[in-house]
């Protein structure tokens, strides 16, 4: 058994109340799906602490502010936390946004002990949080020690070297987090986690199987888990500034081109290429506008000053007037792009093609794939589309169309539709499709319209089909089959009744009756 | 594992006129050896990329069993789409990438299951009167099959110019014969023209028409459309000229084609096996396994 890792955690009180913004003199409650997951100082001294409900909440306090709860604002909010403590070690873990942790032996050693590098980080931290709520540290033997250490420091706990045992002997099991087993051991008479960790492990293994056994290891100060570590993101991003603001669209895409190429090299340089790329312009106004465009097999210098130009070409005009300020159509005072910014959206390594061995198949997929860029830049992005699997009941649900340039025409995998759809016709499958059914009309051997009921029997077997003023008599047919779809969602509910029909004259088609209307949407051409 | 046996060929073959100085046409003596053994082997490999692949049950449709580069060839007949596909799904099968222009409606499903593999699909949509037109210049050489929809209309220069593209680059233009009668007594534009079918087939390499076709396996109120038996006649110019006619099932069983072989085209025997069918046929799903093993 490896010995638990020494670690540092550090904790902001009350961070999802903070997070919204709001000073913790206030009293205000976090909710998250009626109930209070956060209160602040002034609210928990009316009684308002986490797990109550939200009229419970209000009763108590009757000027209560409510917000509902962000993470991503949490998160967002936490970010300066995490670049303060950026220098006191490379790899931070963010455990959730208001707590992060990292391994303390390095840091400690360098700084000269746990007391200099708690009195650092807290420094740190309060530093980057400016007052706006408490922080406190703990260090520990195991992120789990650790984080009981920092919820019960005052502002700083130092849990020394193989003492976890001892510091949590005396704590209550409800603080394992885990309500059922907490619960069972609290009628078995077991109060504290020294308690716990005193039963013989064997034991705790048969009764609560490996999860309290795991609990228990936790209780005796045993911790095990590593620290996920997550090397900070660097900031990937590239800008230019123009100055005097850049009237034409052309001086802004040569630009981007050389911008591209930059961000390129820096990420060649660490063997990384970037999926979506976000294109950030700002006006002389002050205007900013975002857009952010992604490709699955990697975006080259080329495709991003593609994108920054038709971002540029379509982006619908800031303060009045027809055309962007970036418009070739000529120069306004005053609305110039000032700055473009471009940051690399998903990094992912950079894709090693197998090619071929004698390099045919290769060279005929770069082929295809710059005719399609080539007509797509013609045509526009819709010209050329590429088959994806969709899945359905409906012919033309099964395989949908992609635009080719949102995928890798070059190397694509579609991913075979082996599971079933209970309802889809079996092979073969009609040839031609009708993008606009055609309205029919299908009547029996009497001339009235062939109608389905409730029960999804026929009123009459189908005797005519008539389409487009023609009519020719059916020879064989089969049906109904049922589908009734998204019965869940009001406007989207679709009920049909499908045929297969076949004409005297040889067509096969099928027939779909929906809402007392027929139409061919499919013909085995 | 490589065979190097035809290197010693090249101490065979005859170098540049005895007696000239061998020092200074060393250099010489190499490269035409070399010369000599690319001639050698040239046409080898030219015959092989000349052609492409058709799927094994249509190799009677066509002179020698492969499709010819520079190759049009125009698919009428009413149920003409799925032969088509059956067509393009050859040369798709082993690696070329072909290219659908103008036909939007289009099955994929039933492509896939004709063999075209739609990794290597582009499915291409030019707008305007002479985007489509366009869009197939500018696509042949850069994929090995074209497949152009009915509604795309090509001139008669449209055509020589394509005709020469084609021959130049080494695709095959499989098009949908304008005009044809969409079984219900719908047409889908185009005149009809005095035989019915032939407003595509102009300035065609090969003409595959469909003359009868006949489904198998829709019964009255149960069954399922199961297989049909298709008649195609082929007719064409130069080495395709020999008009013959070709009995498939199209779409076989599974959704690819099948061929009838001789004792099918005589007798109903066989025919009757697809005929009977698994009675279960009544709802979709139930007992799809191939009939025609």
């Amino acid at each position: 058994m490896s010995a638990p890792v020494r670690t540092l955690v550090a904790r902001c009180d009350h961070w999802p109340v903070v997070a919204l913004g709001h000073p913790i003199t206030e009293p205000v409650a976090v909710v998250a799906t009626g109930r209070v997951v956060a209160a602040s100082v002034a609210a928990r001294s009316h009684g308002v602490v986490p797990g109550l409900r939200l009229p419970t909440a209000a009763a108590r306090c009757v000027d209560l502010a409510v917000r509902e709860r962000d993470l991503a604002i949490e998160a967002r909010a936490f970010a300066p936390v995490v670049a303060a403590l950026n220098d006191v070690t490379p790899a931070l873990e963010v455990s959730r946004p208001g707590m992060c942790s990292f391994a303390a032996r390095g840091p400690s050693r360098y700084l000269g002990g746990d007391e200099v590098l708690a009195e650092i980080v807290l420094e740190r931290v309060k530093q980057a949080l400016e007052g706006r709520t408490g922080v406190r540290v703990g260090i520990a033997d195991g992120p789990f020690t650790a984080e009981l250490a920092a919820e019960l420091a005052d502002p700083v706990r130092i849990v020394e070297p193989a003492g976890s045992a001892a510091f949590l002997a005396p704590l209550p099991v409800r603080l394992l987090g885990l309500p059922e087993l907490t619960d069972v051991l609290a009628r078995l008479g077991i109060g504290t986690l020294g308690a716990f960790a005193a039963l013989p492990g064997a034991d705790v293994m048969t009764r609560f199987g490996p999860e309290g056994r795991r609990a228990q290891c936790l209780a005796a100060g045993a911790d095990e888990r590593p620290l996920a570590l997550r090397a900070p993101p660097a900031d990937w991003s590239v800008s230019a500034e123009f100055d005097p603001p850049a009237d034409r669209l052309d001086r802004v895409a040569f630009c981007a081109r050389a911008l591209a190429e930059e961000l390129h090299r820096r990420l060649e340089a660490v063997g990384m290429s970037c999926v979506g790329v976000a294109v950030e312009v700002e006006t002389g106004e002050g205007e900013s506008f975002v857009r952010l465009w992604r490709h699955e097999g990697g975006l080259s210098t080329a495709d991003i000053a593609d994108r920054v130009r038709w971002f540029l070409d379509g982006r619908p005009t800031g303060s009045g007037g027809s055309g962007g300020p970036a418009g070739s159509s000529g120069s306004r005072s005053g609305t110039g792009i000032t700055r473009l910014r471009l940051t690399p959206d998903e990094l992912a390594p950079v894709r090693v093609r197998q090619l071929g061995f004698w390099g045919g198949e290769a060279e005929a997929d770069e082929r295809a794939a710059r005719i399609a860029a080539r007509l797509c830049g013609r045509w526009g992005a819709d010209a050329v589309q590429v088959p994806a699997w969709g899945g359905g009941r409906q012919a033309d649900e099964q395989i949908t169309l992609v635009p080719a340039a949102t995928v890798d025409v070059r190397d694509r995998r579609l991913a075979g539709d082996d599971r079933p759809w209970p309802g889809r016709l079996p092979a073969p499958s009609p040839a031609r499709l009708l993008p606009a059914p055609w309205p029919a009309e299908v009547q029996d051997a009497s001339g009235a319209t062939v109608r389905v009921d409730g029960r999804g029997s026929v009123s009459a077997p189908p005797a005519r089909l008539a389409v487009g003023g023609r009519s020719s008599a059916v020879v064989a047919w089969a049906g109904p089959w049922p589908t009734e779809e998204r019965w869940w969602d009001r406007r989207a509910r679709r009920r049909r009744a499908r045929f297969q029909l076949l004409t005297g004259d040889g067509l096969g088609c099928l027939a779909v009756l929906e809402r007392g209307r027929w139409q061919l949407t499919a013909l085995w051409d | 594992m490589f065979d190097t046996g035809w290197m010693a060929d090249a101490e065979n073959i005859p170098g540049p006129a005895p007696g000239s100085d061998p020092a200074s046409d060393a250099p010489h003596r190499g490269r035409d050896h070399l010369r000599l053994l690319g001639e050698r082997v040239a046409p080898l490999l030219a015959a092989h990329e000349r052609t492409l692949p058709a799927l094994d049950p249509l190799r009677d449709l066509f002179p020698d069993g492969v499709l010819r580069r520079g190759w049009t060839i125009a698919v009428g007949g009413e149920v003409a789409t799925s032969l088509a596909l059956a067509v393009a799904a050859g040369p798709s099968a082993s690696g070329s990438w072909t290219a659908v222009v103008g036909d939007p409606g289009l099955g994929l499903a039933a492509a896939a299951e004709a063999g075209v593999v739609l990794e290597r699909l582009l499915m291409v949509e030019a707008p305007g009167s002479r985007g489509a037109v366009e869009a197939t210049a500018a696509l042949v050489g850069a994929v090995d099959v074209l497949l152009v929809g009915s509604e795309v209309r090509f001139g008669a220069a449209d055509h020589r110019r394509l005709a020469a593209r084609l021959r130049e680059r080494g695709s095959v233009l499989i098009r949908l014969a304008e005009g044809r009668r969409h079984g219900a007594g719908v047409w889908t534009g185009g005149a009809r023209s005095s035989n019915g079918w032939v407003g595509g087939s102009h300035g065609a390499d090969v003409c595959l028409r469909i003359v009868s076709s006949r489904w198998r396996g829709l019964e009255d109120g149960w069954g399922l459309l199961r297989s049909r038996r298709v008649s195609v006649q082929v007719t064409g110019r130069g080495a395709a000229g020999r008009p013959r006619t070709v009995d498939l099932l199209l779409p076989g069983p599974d959704g690819s084609p099948v061929l009838l072989g001789p004792a099918a085209r005589d007798a109903t025997a066989p025919l009757r096996s697809i005929e009977e069918g698994p009675a279960d046929l009544g709802c979709p799903g139930a007992g799809d396994a191939a009939v025609v093993a």
